[in-house]
């Protein structure tokens, strides 16, 4: 696949690039409307960083879309980005105005529960080898087919992933599951 | 306790590969048994982690592409004087085309690719130079359809400035000091045109914020980023008091803009013809 640079790039080839998740095309689309994107947020009283974050944050929810095969594209790939910039960036300001104003009350709760557990889950992903975050990242969040990540994953056939997926599951809940009945989490 | 092919059904469920009738029926069953319930909220969270796990690793990866930044939205007075400047620059650069054989013409690399820019992009005119500069300007208000548009309308620009490149000639700027006097572009004096490469390079790999960007000085050239020692080279093209930088690294040629200090993004040069031209230049000296 030879990617082409800027407006040369066919739209069409791109996304289905990224449907196929080829992480170069992402960052094709990525450099190509960074700047339409940030300065977006920028016009709308947002700094570049809190642009770029947006705009990586929509990328992401592009890019799980695409991949799991739940988005039909009936505009340009600019124009759908662009809304789920303008949604998100719409829901930060929300939350600013909601937390400044939460401060003025001192009525803050947080679910350190939630945040914990969270935490542990994180933790605990993080203790697994590569090949089993793979498996697991692209069956959860890309929902790719388990043809696709024998495929990608360079598995001899679909049973191979099959197995993986199922032993790497296996050990991550039994990695939370042992870290929750440490803190009690477990009923 | 749930059975193995409740569990199963289960992360069907979460994964979201269950479908119609199947997973109605799957969420009665969750809503009957408390076990299934239970283990439903541990797999759900889980499932959360690692979407939130794969969402950071992707932001990461996006985070390591160089951009260029976006600074100012507005024309400032700098900004127009600049783009006075660039026209400037660009007629006189015009007239000396067309008067002058291709080994005379004055470093002015930056002006035809700039002066090309105030027809469609005059807010951009004090930032660098981008890759792709066709989609850099969208309607920054609520109005989806605009980067489209600014989209559509790119082909027909882009192949304008590839053209306006070829202007440049660095074969001509490559003349040894003291050979042929060749005209300034400002004066009517006459000047010859020499290649330097013995300008100062710091690089500076701790900024954060810059990591593929340079930042021209009177007597240096500061690369911010992670550069492989003995890989880059500045060549130093010099008409009169006229300077025209390239940055030579891993094979690539990159266009500096010697005007002020701003730090830039370095952006490669794509016009095979100048790339052709530089090489020539690099190799006869």
């Amino acid at each position: 696949m030879v990617y082409r640079q800027g407006s040369n790039m066919n739209e069409k080839e791109l996304f289905e690039q990224i449907c196929k998740g080829d992480e170069k095309a992402l960052e094709v689309i990525y450099k190509k409307y960074y700047r339409m994107m940030t300065k977006m947020v920028i016009s709308n009283s947002g700094t570049e960083d809190e642009g770029r974050d947006i705009y990586q944050e929509a990328l992401v929810v592009f890019w799980q879309k695409a991949t799991s095969g739940n988005l039909v594209l009936t505009s340009k790939i600019s124009t759908y980005i662009y809304s789920i910039c303008q949604n998100l960036w719409r829901k930060e300001l929300e939350r600013k105005k909601r937390l400044s104003s939460e401060e003025k009350d001192s009525a803050v709760t947080v679910d350190h529960d939630a945040r914990e557990r969270e935490k542990i889950i994180l933790q605990c992903i993080e203790q697994l080898g590569d090949t089993c975050k793979k498996v697991l990242m692209y069956y959860y969040f890309e929902e790719m087919s388990m043809q696709d990540i024998a495929e990608k994953l360079g598995f001899a056939n679909t049973d191979t992933a099959k197995t993986k997926k199922y032993k790497c599951k296996k050990k991550l809940d039994d990695l939370v599951k042992a870290h929750y009945s440490e803190q009690d989490f477990l009923d | 306790m749930a059975s193995e092919r409740d569990l199963e059904l289960l992360d069907d469920y979460i994964s979201n590969r269950l479908g119609g009738a199947e997973k109605t029926a799957f969420e009665e069953r969750l809503q009957q048994n408390p076990d299934l319930k239970a283990e439903y909220t541990i797999q759900q969270q889980i499932a959360a982690g690692i979407r939130q796990a794969r969402a950071a690793e992707l932001k990461q990866m996006l985070n390591s592409i160089p951009v260029p930044p976006v600074s100012g939205t507005g024309l400032s007075a700098a900004k127009i004087a600049g783009l006075a400047i660039v026209a400037l620059l660009g007629l006189t650069l015009i007239y000396y085309v067309t008067r002058q054989t291709p080994e005379a013409i004055p470093a002015k690399t930056e002006q035809p690719v700039s002066s090309s820019a105030p027809e469609t992009q005059p807010a951009e005119q004090n930032t660098p130079p981008l890759q792709e500069p066709e989609t850099a300007e969208p309607a920054a208000e609520d109005e989806p359809s605009k980067p489209a548009e600014s989209e559509a309308s790119a082909p027909a620009r882009e192949p304008d400035a590839q053209k306006r490149l070829d202007v440049f000639d660095p074969s001509g700027e490559a003349e040894p000091a003291g050979n042929e006097p060749i005209p300034g572009a400002e004066s009517a004096s006459e000047e010859s045109t020499v290649l330097r490469k013995d300008l100062a390079v710091v690089t500076d790999g701790t900024n954060k914020k810059y990591k593929f960007h340079y930042q021209v000085l009177s007597d240096k050239v500061v690369l911010y980023g992670t550069f492989e020692k003995n890989l880059y080279q500045i060549l130093e093209f010099i008409s009169g008091e006229k300077r025209t930088i390239f940055l030579y690294y891993k094979e690539a040629y990159y266009l500096l803009d010697p005007s002020g200090s701003r730090i830039n993004p370095l952006v490669p040069v794509t016009d095979p013809a100048l790339l052709k031209k530089l090489r020539e230049s690099v190799k006869q000296n």
